[in-house]
């Protein structure tokens, strides 16, 4: 049963990773603008799609 | 009165602008099979089209701004400066530099699209980025190209950035961080800790053994002593804060029951008696910090604190040696020459020096008619000159002026210590008294029961007893109501002002700009019935006046123009012009030599010939549902206007507010004192202003509400901001104010007695951490639930979808 304390340490290691993951979201300000990348996100489809009808 | 039916008939559907949405009532200019409203927009039609940028019209249908207003070339000169250019940039250096605009007119997707890729139309902009949420506009540029030529190109395309000396002074602060980062820390470790709590919960010990019931102990332990430390360190200082000032508030039992928790687990944990609840510490730690995060979610695009200086241009044009400098306003002496243009404020008290003007005072004194000035009269800071650009010399300096100063007097600044949560304040002083003595009566009974139990039942009862589910409500419904206010026009600044809302027994208004519309006026005709030839004289007639009655005359009549001869204007009396070969003549009764029973000042009588044909009334146009609201509030509330203007509207306005309740030509000090004396004899005061001779009344009111037509417009510094277009809600919203807050008590109630419930286990020292465990989650997510329910449904019913 001593495997339990190895699963521990790493289930602890990778839950750490994402509280850094989520720190490093705060502080680059990717959670500043909930909206604007959603809408940016629509505009390099429409975009290629124009390209490519040109060409 | 024929022509104003006229008028609505020729708005056709087909007939609307191509690039901005507006109907081409007056104009129609077309291009390449699209109508469009004005030059403005077809300019920005092509200059997109030539560069391949005509997917702005595809992403949104008439996404454009208007450019009907007309701007001067030499608008943003001042960024010329070099020393105002530096305070705007966020970074410069050799090669590139970095700026943040404010662009209030950031509406839909085809804005961010076109803003985007600002760098198709000018290859020296490097980069730009938008946040649609903050309105702003993020732009990197190399040294090619100036601040002036970036400000300008966004301009040309009809979004203007507001530039203010506020948006240089202060750079925004992050607020939001610190509590998210604490979010994450208790999340994480509950996480782990609820993980190593599974055995616990399956009462399981065989599978595992005690062996590692006890490693599990202490390693929760461990994980709990950051959400310990760190996350709720905010209600630790509270509590302190309060204690320090013998008061109570929420977080005195939060925090102690934070700290009961800590402290039996840890007992419990080292002596191996038990397993703790460092679960229960770590979720509610969790779930109080979402609660708050909730309803501090407010809305970064506006901001209520604007001070004078907002209001003020950047810079002003000052006269030396000859030629025309651009100075930043603070740095304006006494005798500079300054020359302010069409529509610019006067930055300064000062005198004027060419031979007229017309100056707009609406916004700092709320006389509704621009006041003519004439040579050597002084003019004050904070007006705004209609028509040509006139001169003057500036007498005191920005910071003496008599708006400034007014604005730095100390009653015009509110007090900061008024009470956040008075309802939640009350309640918790009680509760903590409550808890305490339960707690202590438990220990006593216990002594005498069995001593060896005491510690056990005092602290499950200071465990159970804590108020998570009442800490909660208020976050949860005020934040709830906030969202529900601002779906509908009406923007709090922060969730306490819901329970103030609530409180409102006393509504005054202002006249200017709050129950009137603030340029629209209503013109009607009166005589003798015009013909569409006559209209036309009319209409060429005032076009060629700058006299705010001939504008307002000249916009209601939908005709072309023709040419005109001899045109002459008569200052305060009337204008006259040969057309068609027919003298045309308006202005006052005086002005045409009649005698005619009507003098009033908006009366512009019409002669044509030496015929006396009738004449036009021009009066304030009041905002839409005025009767209604007012009929209503009336009711059941009490209602005042305070009005810097004239008591031309007395009569109209007396069928709503009692004639000893109407106050004309109040000074913004007045104001304020009526709203001060109001509320010293224990009234709720919510004063409703749109201008600057308000800012002290609204700043004195327990709620001072702006009223705009844009919400991202200079208003004074206000504790809300109400749209206009939602101005007849006004009575809807005070009444979803008041259900809030019934449904907070119902809240209450439903939180206390699951702390009577947990009570009663924990005094008979039956609490098991299992029942700790669900009982007091499931109590703050009942309470999150049901007002989260109630609210939005109350919000449908009380103030529509």
């Amino acid at each position: 049963m001593s495997v339990i304390y190895i699963l521990m340490a790493v289930s602890f290691v990778v839950a750490l990773g994402f509280l850094i993951a989520f720190i490093w979201t705060i502080k680059s300000g990717q959670l500043d603008d909930d909206y604007t990348p959603s809408v940016r996100m629509l505009f390099d489809d429409e975009l290629k799609n124009q390209t490519k009808s040109k060409s | 009165m024929q022509l104003f039916i006229a008028s609505s008939q020729s708005k056709k559907v087909e007939s609307v602008c191509y690039h901005c949405g507006e109907d081409c009532d007056t104009e129609v200019v077309k291009f390449e099979s699209h109508n469009f409203c004005c030059n403005g927009c077809k300019t920005v039609y092509e200059l997109l089209d030539q560069n391949g940028l005509s997917d702005y019209y595809a992403l949104e249908e008439q996404p454009g701004n208007s450019l009907k207003t007309p701007r001067h070339v030499d608008q943003f000169e001042y960024l010329d400066n070099e020393e105002i250019a530096n305070q705007l940039l966020d970074f410069k250096d050799e090669k590139r530099s970095k700026v943040t605009l404010f662009v209030a007119s950031i509406r839909c997707s085809s804005c961010i699209w076109l803003l985007e890729n600002l760098h198709r139309l000018q290859p020296a902009v490097v980069f730009s980025r938008v946040n649609f949420v903050k309105k702003e506009v993020y732009i990197t540029f190399s040294k090619m190209i100036t601040l002036r030529e970036i400000v300008e190109l966004v301009t040309s395309l009809g979004y203007e950035p507001k530039i203010t000396l506020k948006g240089i002074e202060q750079k925004e602060k992050e607020a939001d961080k610190p509590l998210l980062y604490k979010i994450g820390v208790a999340g994480f470790f509950g996480g782990n800790i609820m993980m190593l709590s599974f055995p616990e919960y399956f009462g399981d010990k065989t599978f595992f053994g005690s062996e590692f019931q006890h490693f599990f102990g202490y390693v929760s332990l461990m994980l709990s002593i950051p959400v310990l430390l760190y996350s709720s360190s905010d209600y630790f200082k509270s509590a302190f804060v309060a204690i320090r000032n013998r008061t109570t508030n929420i977080d005195v039992p939060v925090s102690l029951g934070i700290l009961a928790i800590f402290a039996r687990s840890t007992y419990e944990i080292v002596t191996q008696t038990g397993s703790g609840y460092m679960d229960s510490l770590a979720g509610l730690v969790f779930f109080l910090l979402v609660g708050k995060w909730f309803q501090s979610k407010t809305y970064q695009a506006l901001s209520y604190d604007r001070d004078y200086k907002s209001y003020f241009p950047v810079a002003a044009s000052v006269l030396k040696g000859g030629s025309h400098q651009q100075v930043p306003i603070e740095e304006l002496e006494k005798g500079d020459i300054v020359r302010i243009k069409n529509s610019e404020v006067i930055p300064a008290d000062s005198v004027l020096i060419s031979t007229s003007a017309n100056i707009d005072y609406s916004f700092v004194t709320g006389e509704s008619v621009p006041v003519g000035k004439r040579e050597n009269d002084s003019l004050y800071a904070g007006g705004k000159q209609v028509g040509a650009s006139i001169d003057i010399r500036i007498e005191k300096k920005v910071s003496q002026s008599y708006l400034t100063q007014l604005w730095n007097q100390q009653a015009f600044r509110k007090n900061n210590d008024q009470q956040l949560y008075s309802v939640i304040d009350t309640v918790s002083q009680y509760f903590t008294v409550g808890i305490i003595l339960v707690a202590v009566i438990t220990g006593a009974v216990w002594y005498f029961i069995d001593a060896s139990q005491v510690l056990n039942t005092v602290t499950a009862v200071l465990i159970i007893a804590c108020p998570c589910a009442l800490a909660l409500t208020l976050p949860f419904a005020f934040g709830n109501a906030l969202r529900s206010f601002s779906k509908k026009g009406l923007y709090l600044k922060g969730p306490e002002i819901v329970e103030e809302l609530s409180k409102v027994n006393t509504v005054v208004f202002d006249k200017t700009g709050t129950l009137t519309k603030g340029n629209a006026q209503d013109v009607s005709y009166h005589g003798g019935s015009l013909s569409g030839g006559e209209l036309r004289l009319v209409k060429s007639l005032t076009t060629h006046s700058g006299h705010p009655l001939s504008k307002a005359v000249f916009d209601s009549i939908v005709s072309d123009e023709i040419e005109v001869t001899n045109f002459r204007e008569y200052e305060a009396k009337g204008i006259e012009a040969v057309i068609n070969g027919k003298l045309v003549k308006m202005g006052s009764a005086n002005f045409l030599r009649r005698q005619l029973n009507s003098n009033d000042a908006s009366h512009v009588h019409l002669q044509i010939d030496g015929g006396y044909r009738g004449c036009f009334v021009v009066k304030s146009s009041y905002r839409e549902g005025l009767k209604e609201l007012l009929n209503e509030l009336k009711t059941n509330q009490k209602i005042y206007l305070l009005s810097g203007d004239n008591e031309t509207d007395k009569d109209v306005l007396a069928q709503w507010f009692d004639l000893k309740n109407m106050h004309f030509n109040q000074t913004p000090r007045q104001k304020l004192d009526f709203i001060e004396q109001l509320k010293a004899s224990g009234e709720c005061v919510m004063m409703i202003g749109d201008g600057l001779n308000d800012a002290g009344a609204l700043k004195a009111a327990t709620i001072g509400v702006a009223i705009t037509d844009d919400i991202y417009n200079f208003t004074p510094s206000s504790d809300a901001i109400l749209s206009a277009k939602q101005f007849k809600s006004l009575l809807q919203f005070l009444i979803f104010s008041k259900q809030t807050l019934a449904v907070v008590r119902v809240s209450f109630i439903i939180s206390l007695t699951y702390n009577i419930v947990g009570l009663s286990f924990a005094v008979q020292g039956v609490l098991s951490p299992l029942v700790a465990a669900i009982l007091m989650p499931l109590s703050s997510i009942t309470v999150v639930i049901f007002i989260t329910v109630v609210i939005n449904y109350l919000s449908i019913k009380a103030l529509g979808k």
